[in-house]
């Protein structure tokens, strides 16, 4: 993990030169373009520490639409084995909006700002110090962003408040839960493959590191984690997603310290009429 | 004889009727194909657009206008918005057939105003390359300097009498 941790750092300072902001764990400012229908499937894996050996899986399908060029809304679900179930089952729902308030644009050069909401419905106990409306939780979270791309290099940092609304301690674990926290990011990455443009046909090669955090606010929680990524974009239209988290620092209650990702999304530009 | 006459009337509008052939339009705030390529897309659902062939190194895109069509400049403009980017350059290339043009004056081109700036008076003839000026079309600083040229009101709202005036230059 340490080497691991190394070697992304070591990319990135290597790398501060030059895109790309498509990252796998969070939004950019910019949005999907207008009249476009973006689908995703997801699938998040772990081995939850309250089981031996067990790995747990999550899969999430997600449709994005571009609204204008300012607005894009997604809507998502969630079917996992978590939270002590046996097998796959639905789990929640989620609905995600984004207003992209300002935009700078120059030669190969960007500098977006956006505020966005979202509200998640879920089945889910509440277990967890961990807040995320990824599945786990019943909640609703705003924030805002703000993202810069130079050349091939971009970066995004971001924060929101989050609140779960789920009252009840239905496993009757007595644990001192939280309802409410922040959540931050900081998201860089890089395109490193095709060095030179010559088609749509192309395939990119992008480097990603995302440090993913949560404080929660009305008990003395927290973790930041590592989310390092590679992603490959084929024909300019479909990409496919490989990451993974790993805990740098904190002591929040959570299923996993560490967590695997994987991601295909499919652009249909012009989609809208 | 009279339809011999027309015939010759006909051919003279033709071949003295200016035309929009192409255009190069440069974007900003991109540096991927993926963004390149929703503005290729983009650009292609416009019924006067024959043909898309994309620059993505310079996220630059050379337009073949459909003849025969209506052309309009401002939709070029939105597509690229659409899409989430930003014009740089929208150079238009004309046939013309004749034209007297004057600084910080205004002349119609296949009925479309143009509003020429920081340029000699002149005939043009044959094919011209002109360069869209206005507000969206062009990064703010250029805007602000050519802004310097004129002190036509329509250079700020980009309009005369409710007729679409674009300010260009060669």
């Amino acid at each position: 993990m340490l080497r691991l941790l190394f070697i992304s750092v070591l990319v990135f300072i290597v790398s501060i030169a030059g895109a790309q902001e498509l990252y796998v764990f969070t939004n950019p400012a910019s949005n999907i373009p207008a009249k476009a229908i973006a689908a995703k499937l997801s699938m998040k894996t772990m081995k939850p520490y309250h089981y031996v050996n067990r790995r747990e899986y999550r899969l999430m399908p997600e449709v994005q639409i571009g609204i204008s060029k300012k607005i894009m809304l997604t809507a998502a679900g969630s079917f996992s084995n978590m939270f002590f179930e046996e097998g796959m089952r639905f789990e929640s729902i989620r609905l995600y909006a984004k207003y992209r308030f300002y935009s700078k644009d120059d030669v190969h050069k960007h500098f977006r700002a956006a505020a966005f909401a979202a509200g998640a419905w879920s089945n889910n106990p509440l277990v967890y110090q961990e807040l995320n409306l990824d599945g786990d939780n019943s909640g609703v979270q705003a924030g805002v962003l703000a993202t810069q791309l130079v050349n091939k290099f971009a970066a995004t940092a971001g924060v929101s408040y989050i609140r779960q609304l789920e009252k009840k301690d239905k496993l009757f674990l007595a644990l001192p839960f939280s309802n409410e926290g922040v959540q931050y990011n900081l998201s860089m990455g890089y395109l490193l493959f095709p060095r030179n443009y010559t088609s749509y046909n192309q395939t990119n090669f992008n480097l990603y590191c995302e440090f993913l955090g949560l404080k929660n606010t009305d008990i003395s929680r927290s973790y930041l984690d590592i989310a390092p990524a590679v992603q490959f974009i084929f024909k300019s239209s479909t990409r496919l997603n490989l990451g993974a988290r790993y805990q740098l620092a904190g002591n929040a209650h959570r299923m996993a310290k560490q967590s695997y990702f994987i991601s295909l999304e499919h652009y249909f530009l012009n989609a809208l009429k | 004889m009279k339809k011999l006459l027309l015939f010759v009337f006909l051919l003279s509008v033709f071949f003295g009727k200016a035309q929009f052939k192409s255009a190069t339009l440069q974007a900003s705030g991109l540096t991927c194909a993926m963004c390149s390529n929703a503005i290729n897309k983009s650009l292609k659902t416009l019924s006067f657009v024959e043909k898309v062939d994309a620059d993505i190194a310079n996220s630059s895109f050379l337009i073949i206008f459909k003849q025969g069509t209506e052309i309009n400049f401002d939709q070029l403009r939105k597509k690229v918005e659409d899409a989430g980017f930003s014009v740089a350059k929208l150079q238009i290339v004309t046939v013309f057939n004749n034209t007297a043009i004057e600084n910080d004056k205004s002349v119609t081109v296949e009925g479309k105003v143009f509003h020429f700036l920081n340029i000699k008076s002149q005939v043009l003839n044959g094919e011209q390359t002109i360069t869209i000026v206005d507000k969206n079309f062009v990064p703010v600083k250029e805007y602000k300097k050519f802004a310097a040229f004129t002190k036509a009101e329509s250079f700020k709202t980009g309009q005369a009498q409710g007729t679409r005036i674009y300010h260009v230059t060669i």
